[in-house]
């Protein structure tokens, strides 16, 4: 079996979602509406016992679990703060701490929604894309009008009590990259948060993403990033030339092996390989019938996490393969070569990394142990 | 060379000898660097379940065990 013992869970306790964004992956696969709205008691129920079960036999001290959608607000609150004292009773009984956390895009959330989430010490992250001329031209309700005045107003309503929601963003590739970096940081005051790829397969003809992230690079780099703003995709993929591991798995050299659990307690792997069709990431594990390391042994799951540690042949003799990791998985995904392909950005994400690379190999040193040879890392290896 | 990799890496030791240290001093690369040398020292967690699992692993694994961060 691969691995140390689960200790993550992707936990969709709503399948459904109140507003429409246009790239959505998630309902993408129609066979979303197949599940039930929310999660179902006795699913949750079982998660419980499963989780006790878990952590006692493999003697975790911590537990992560993300509460996701379609939006997880629609679960309700009601059947939150009910949730949230289930998983406290798990952790007094197994000693473990268990860290909640919740991605949303923010509409729901009022003054009792923000109390909820402080009192159970939910990490928070809010999905906003830009200012409104970027965000609400992907991020619309069903009557095609734009949110972000509703995010951002959920948004100030969780800083009113103390939390500091981190922010994740999805590219327009067509669209102003410094227009959105000037939003987060300086209307939004942020210090972190995350801008990602629109999720795409070779079946699809994505945007180019190159000369954004080049230009949003470059405007972080050498004046954000030394004041202390974070952006997560540029610093795993700066982290990866160096030779370094990413942190998380839409770049970087690392394992597809997320958990996810449905709202009928069904569990599946990561759910974005869902835009690979319709039912891709169907299994016949439950949580009723199976343990979370049962997950191990599903073809479906094995298949994700075996594809994940192999790139194909053309990545592993890439220089970028480090930082790479062959591209996020559901973006190696063809009808005709299922994951053995590149990233269909991977043009895109070699241009970049090759940019980044020529920016930072000037300013990083590499010296033998007595100090006799010495070289800039850009000239290092043709010492 | 692009990136410090396993091949790169190998070069790198060709020319600087074993244990080269890499600094930088910006204060974002050397934070990086830290974090590089840091965790390339905990071997890596995935368990090979297979012969090919084994020579992936291992072409990735613990590669750069050898980088050090100095100021």
């Amino acid at each position: 079996m691969p691995g140390k013992p689960f200790n993550y869970l992707l936990l969709k306790i709503a399948t459904r979602c109140n507003i429409d964004c246009t790239y959505c992956y998630w309902f993408r696969d129609e066979t979303v509406y197949d599940k039930p709205k929310k999660l179902l008691r006795e699913a949750q129920s079982a998660l419980f016992l499963k989780l006790v079960e878990h952590i006692r036999a493999h003697e975790l001290s911590e537990f992560y679990i993300l509460l996701h959608g379609g939006e997880p607000l629609l679960y309700g609150k009601a059947r939150l703060r009910e949730f949230c004292a289930g998983i406290e009773n798990v952790a007094q009984e197994t000693g473990c701490t268990i860290h909640l956390s919740l991605t949303t895009n923010g509409i729901l959330i009022d003054e009792e929604w923000a109390a909820i989430l402080r009192d159970n010490r939910i990490d928070v992250t809010v999905s906003i894309d830009g200012p409104e001329a970027i965000h609400d031209k992907h991020r619309i309700d069903f009557k095609g009008l734009g949110t972000l005045s509703a995010v951002e107003a959920g948004l100030n309503q969780l800083r009113r009590v103390g939390i500091s929601p981190g922010v994740l963003a999805v590219c327009d590739p067509p669209s102003e990259p410094l227009k959105v970096l000037d939003y987060f940081v300086n209307v939004l005051g942020l210090k972190k948060f995350d801008i990602l790829v629109p999720d795409s397969t070779h079946e699809d003809q994505p945007h180019s993403i190159e000369p954004y992230f080049k230009a949003r690079f470059d405007a972080w780099y050498p004046a954000l990033a030394t004041d202390g703003v974070d952006i997560r995709y540029l610093r795993s993929m700066m982290k990866g030339l160096l030779g370094g591991v990413s942190k998380v798995e839409s770049i970087g050299y690392g394992p597809i092996n997320t958990v996810c659990m449905l709202t009928d307690g069904s569990l599946e792997p990561l759910d974005v390989i869902r835009i690979t069709g319709n039912g891709a990431t169907a299994t016949n594990m439950n949580i009723f019938d199976h343990s979370f390391e049962d997950m191990k042994s599903c073809p479906v799951w094995r298949e994700a996490y075996d594809a994940s540690m192999r790139p194909c042949a053309a990545c592993l003799s890439c220089d970028y393969v480090q930082a790479c990791g062959g591209g996020f998985l559901p973006h190696r995904y063809s009808a005709e070569r299922g994951y053995d392909n590149p990233s269909v950005y991977c043009q895109d994400i070699k241009g970049l990394l090759h940019h980044i690379w020529d920016r930072i190999a000037p300013e990083v040193t590499i010296q033998s142990q007595d100090g006799s040879r010495k070289r800039l890392l850009s000239e290092a290896f043709d010492a | 060379m692009n990136a410090i990799n396993r091949k790169s890496f190998q070069q790198l030791t060709n020319n600087f000898g074993p244990e080269p240290l890499v600094c930088s001093e910006n204060p974002v690369l050397a934070g990086l660097i830290e974090e590089v040398a840091t965790e390339n020292r905990v071997p890596f967690d995935i368990g090979p379940d297979s012969a090919e699992d084994e020579s992936i692993n291992k072409y990735f694994a613990n590669s750069y065990a050898y980088v050090k961060f100095s100021k």
